[in-house]
């Protein structure tokens, strides 16, 4: 067996080599934007539910929920109403934590800022001055 | 050519072909397997995007509030080589799973969503159409 042919034989080793650790993180970069496109679906969710009114909105004098609204004497919410059970996630409103989680080590956070009427319950149909709003900010982490 | 009579193949070359033989088996059941690998990735991956679009739609209509309302989203099928699979997609309180059996392996995935509490989510096999129903 000549030195040609086992330096061959070496380099053919390692160039198949190379090509399946190319391809194997191309694997992981898929994986890792499917992950974040997970990420960013749910948090465009979770803002979508929080501005629907139901959770943290106004409800009028027969009780119906007003969209777009923060109630500023808002009970309390979840991760679990906003769909976010298996992520770390932070909402705060008027310098207040709705929901309080540390992100410091995620890896991806997306922030959102909803800007809210600010309202009491219940309220009149004619009630939303658009004046007086409040921004409220939904971080989702993992 | 002395000491090696004619139509005789050399210990060199056998050993080449030999060590030839053995490299390119040995890369073969390791691409075999990285193959599998990554198979079995991608269709895990497909379940964890259904599950997750899933979750996140059911969780979007809470933005209808009390009214009443029906939302429809068709769920895709899993793509496997050149064929597509429909999911099973089961809803247990407020997760939901997207599973599949392929080639005598079983995959998973799990998401969580939120509704509108008055709401029904079920997934309707005939359509294969996940349906939120809000009756108020």
């Amino acid at each position: 067996m000549t030195l040609d042919f086992l330096i061959a034989m070496i380099l053919v080793v390692f160039s198949i080599g190379a090509m399946m650790q190319l391809a194997e993180l191309r694997t992981y970069e898929i994986k890792e934007n499917i992950e974040y496109e997970d990420l960013q679906e749910k948090a465009e969710a979770a803002a979508i539910a929080l501005s629907g009114g139901t959770l943290i909105g106004c409800t009028t004098e027969n009780g119906t929920a007003v969209p777009f609204t923060y109630n500023t004497s808002v009970p309390g919410i979840t991760k679990g109403d906003l769909g976010l059970k298996d992520y770390n996630v932070e909402v705060t409103a008027d310098q207040v934590d709705l929901i309080a989680e540390d992100l410091g080590s995620a890896a991806n956070v997306i922030v959102v800022d909803l800007e809210l009427d600010k309202c009491s319950s219940p309220m009149p149909i004619t009630g939303v001055s658009g004046q007086d709003t409040q921004t409220v900010t939904l971080k989702v982490a993992k | 050519m002395k000491g090696q009579a004619r139509g005789q193949i050399s210990l060199d070359l056998m050993m080449a072909v030999l060590v030839s033989i053995i490299v390119i088996g040995t890369l073969l059941v390791v691409v075999e397997n990285v193959q599998a690998s990554y198979e079995d990735m991608f269709i895990e991956n497909q379940l964890k995007k259904i599950a997750s679009e899933s979750a996140a739609f059911v969780t979007s209509t809470n933005a209808m509030g009390d009214v009443r309302f029906t939302a429809e989203l068709k769920v895709p099928k899993v793509q496997h080589g050149e064929t597509k699979q429909a999911p099973a997609v089961t809803i247990d309180g407020d997760t939901i799973t997207v599973s599949i059996s392929i080639g005598g392996k079983d995959f998973g995935r799990s998401s969580h969503f939120s509704k509108p509490a008055t709401a029904t989510v079920a997934f309707d096999n005939a359509t294969e159409r996940l349906v939120v129903n809000n009756i108020v």
